[in-house]
């Protein structure tokens, strides 16, 4: 530890390298040093979080939801090792998969950051694989065996018929069942409203065992519900610092008010939110408090978890190359947020993409795609083509699902294969629907 | 083979019906994709040229030098290099009380300005007039962020600051704008205290539609004295026809 003045530079400095550490000035400046942190933080104890929080408690609320939130009965069974041993524990194969997610309420962002530094790409896939979250609203998302899809139907002018066109397009390619996720193209109220009737109009009408949600900013989604709109899920960006959250207009005090007010319209079940992340946040709102950007990612999964989300993914490569350079850094960091989230206990899905100006294409999202299937990712995205046209980036698309589901041998959620099955069955059945929807141009 | 979802296809310029082959995209339209890719990564290349801007305007750059160093260092893109700065604090002396002013920056992607933003200034310009609000001379930066419209709202003391600048080249549009407009810009503020209009462009929002939506939301701002996540906007029924073209 002599080398390093403190818990929070080593983490950095042994952080596998990235263009938005080297932004923040707080990565390893060769790659000898890298490794000798990696060797330094392998002798931590795991203790040694708890003790020194890396953002005092006092001075930010993520620190103190995480900590108060802690559940130290849970952090026994390992209570006793160093980063480097732990890592040891999640890899021995007598170590079983219920032990696994027992651990997760005891343990923290910091330390569950500080083992994925250690752990080589296969690591991060085998643990992971090892810690399913299984969550529930109209349809059941991350049973083993299956993978969902959040389908993604955006448009430049949140047209209604051109979203339309877009979903049924999507559902007839199995996807949909982890949510049928609008980002609306203005902060426009009342466009809100009419989206939000339409997704509940077409999950009601199609009886489509999903659920819907419009993701503008929270307190839009809040007013919506005060004025009657039909909200399943209430989404809000969340990050690891008070300052970045400061930055997207939320606090911990906003965000329980929110779920309640979800919850108090009993649409489905008890877990209600939907939160996105994604490495670089902190640094972009400069609330970064000199940490690395993927042990603050880490941070931002111990402030959503107290919400009991019913989704959470990263959108690993969506914030650009100031901050993942290219495919390797951001087939990295979706492996790391990953098994961050898994670990601690969050249903994690994973925006697989990439923007314009990356050194990223397509074959690099295949590769990460597929290995996030292996590891058990609860769900992708699934945009028209993967060509999101409102957000102007990249993700995986309809066809995307197929393939990963097919050679992975994966299935939807059983609610929503069940349906796909019932809508086959049937004369024509979702084409027949489309014509019905959008009707007048067969 | 015919495709019986094509009908869809009229809905949408979004990559749908597109058909497939086992579980993948046809040929054609796997080179298609490749083919808007390119043309987006050329484009976030292209560097402005102010020949293409009707102006009159004032020229300023960020602390970036070129591209490159723009693309990797977005805190030199939020401020203005020594030179602009001097030159807008002398103008800022010059320039009575403002109520808005409206700077024009490339961000990541020069084309969108050169194609849409002449026709965005000019009917801004003329809506605001007849508002009998004061707004400042034009100001256009290179390799601007949006941040870098706090800095230079600050020097003017300016009430608020509307930015337009080029959005992230998609494979669907590379000549799509952004309006971030903040009330009492100063150095700091953040993305909850700024409101956007994304997407303007001939597929989405109309410049001419866009600049009509941004005069409304100025007056909002003035009027309720605030800007970002606290202003609620809620355009009337005029402006909800400009999102249904």
């Amino acid at each position: 530890m002599a080398a390093f003045k403190n818990l929070g530079e080593m983490l950095a400095k042994a952080s596998p390298f990235r263009s938005g550490d080297v932004l923040a000035g707080v990565a390893a400046e060769s790659e000898k040093e890298r490794v000798a942190a990696q060797i330094a933080l392998a002798e931590v104890p795991l203790k040694d979080f708890f003790r020194f929080p890396l953002i005092p408690y006092e001075k930010d609320e993520v620190t103190r939801v995480i900590c108060d939130s802690w559940d130290e009965r849970a952090f026994q069974p390992v209570s006793h090792l160093t980063v480097g041993d732990f890592r040891e524990y999640l890899l021995d194969t007598r170590t079983t998969e219920s032990e696994i997610s027992a651990l997760a309420p005891g343990l923290l962002p910091e330390m569950v950051a500080a083992v994925s530094k250690l752990m080589r790409n296969q690591d991060l896939i085998a643990v992971a694989q090892k810690a399913r979250v299984v969550t529930r609203f109209r349809s059941t998302v991350g049973k083993k065996g299956h993978l969902s899809i959040r389908l993604q139907p955006n448009h430049p002018t949140d047209d209604v018929k051109a979203i339309t066109a877009a979903i049924l397009d999507g559902l007839s390619y199995g996807c949909g069942d982890a949510v049928i996720g609008i980002n609306p193209a203005t902060d426009s109220l009342e466009r809100m409203i009419e989206l939000q009737k339409l997704l509940s109009h077409l999950i009601e009408s199609l009886s489509i065992p999903t659920q819907s949600c419009v993701l503008g900013h929270v307190t839009h989604q809040l007013e919506a519900i005060k004025r009657g709109s039909p909200v399943d899920l209430v989404f809000q960006s969340v990050a690891g610092t008070e300052i970045t959250n400061q930055s997207f207009g939320v606090n911990y005090q906003l965000l329980c008010e929110a779920r309640e007010a979800a919850l108090d319209l009993k649409r489905g079940g008890d877990q209600v939110m939907y939160f996105e992340t994604g490495q670089g946040s902190c640094l972009s709102a400069q609330g970064h408090h000199g940490l690395d950007q993927q042990t603050l990612e880490a941070r931002a999964y111990g402030f959503a978890r107290v919400f009991r989300p019913f989704l959470v993914n990263t959108v690993v490569g969506f914030i650009g190359p100031e901050y993942l350079y290219d495919g390797k850094q951001i087939l990295r960091a979706g492996l790391e947020d990953h098994f961050c989230g898994k670990m601690l206990g969050l249903p994690m899905g994973c925006d697989v993409c990439y923007t314009n100006h990356a050194e990223a294409d397509q074959d690099d999202m295949d590769s990460l795609m597929t290995l996030l299937g292996v590891a058990g990712c609860n769900y992708f995205m699934g945009v028209p083509g993967a060509d999101d046209i409102m957000l102007n980036y990249q993700s995986t698309s309809f066809h995307d699902a197929c393939y990963v589901r097919d050679v992975l041998g994966l299935r939807p959620s059983p609610e929503f294969e069940a349906w796909l099955e019932k809508i086959k069955s049937e004369k024509e059945g979702l084409l027949k629907a489309a014509s019905q929807l959008l009707p007048g141009n067969k | 083979m015919k495709n019986n979802w094509d009908f869809l296809k009229k809905f949408t310029h979004a990559r749908i019906a597109l058909g497939r082959v086992g579980n993948a995209i046809p040929t054609k339209e796997l080179l298609n994709f490749r083919l808007a890719h390119s043309r987006a990564r050329d484009s976030v290349w292209t560097e402005l040229d102010e020949m293409k801007l009707n102006g009159p305007f004032i020229s300023t750059q960020s602390q970036c030098v070129s591209k490159k160093e723009f693309l990797l260092n977005p805190d030199k893109g939020r401020e203005l290099d020594s030179n602009s700065r001097q030159k807008l604090e002398k103008l800022a002396k010059e320039t009575p009380a403002l109520d808005c002013l409206l700077l024009i920056a490339d961000g990541l992607s020069a084309e969108a300005l050169h194609t849409n933003a002449n026709s965005f200034v000019e009917i801004f310009t003329a809506e605001l007039k007849k508002t009998g609000l004061k707004m400042g001379p034009v100001i256009l930066g290179r390799y601007a962020r949006v941040a870098l419209g706090d800095e230079v709202g600050e020097i003017f003391k300016a009430r608020s600051v509307v930015m337009l600048i080029g959005e992230r080249p998609g494979l669907a549009s590379s000549q799509s704008l952004s309006v971030y407009f903040t009330y009492e810009p100063s150095k700091g503020k953040t993305d909850a205290n700024r409101n956007c209009i994304s997407n303007i462009h001939s597929q989405g929002i109309s410049p001419l539609g866009a600049a009509q939506m941004s005069v409304y939301l100025l007056q909002q701002a003035l009027t309720k004295h605030l800007s970002g996540v606290g202003l609620k906007v809620e355009y009337p029924n005029e402006y909800q026809r400009i999102l249904t073209p």
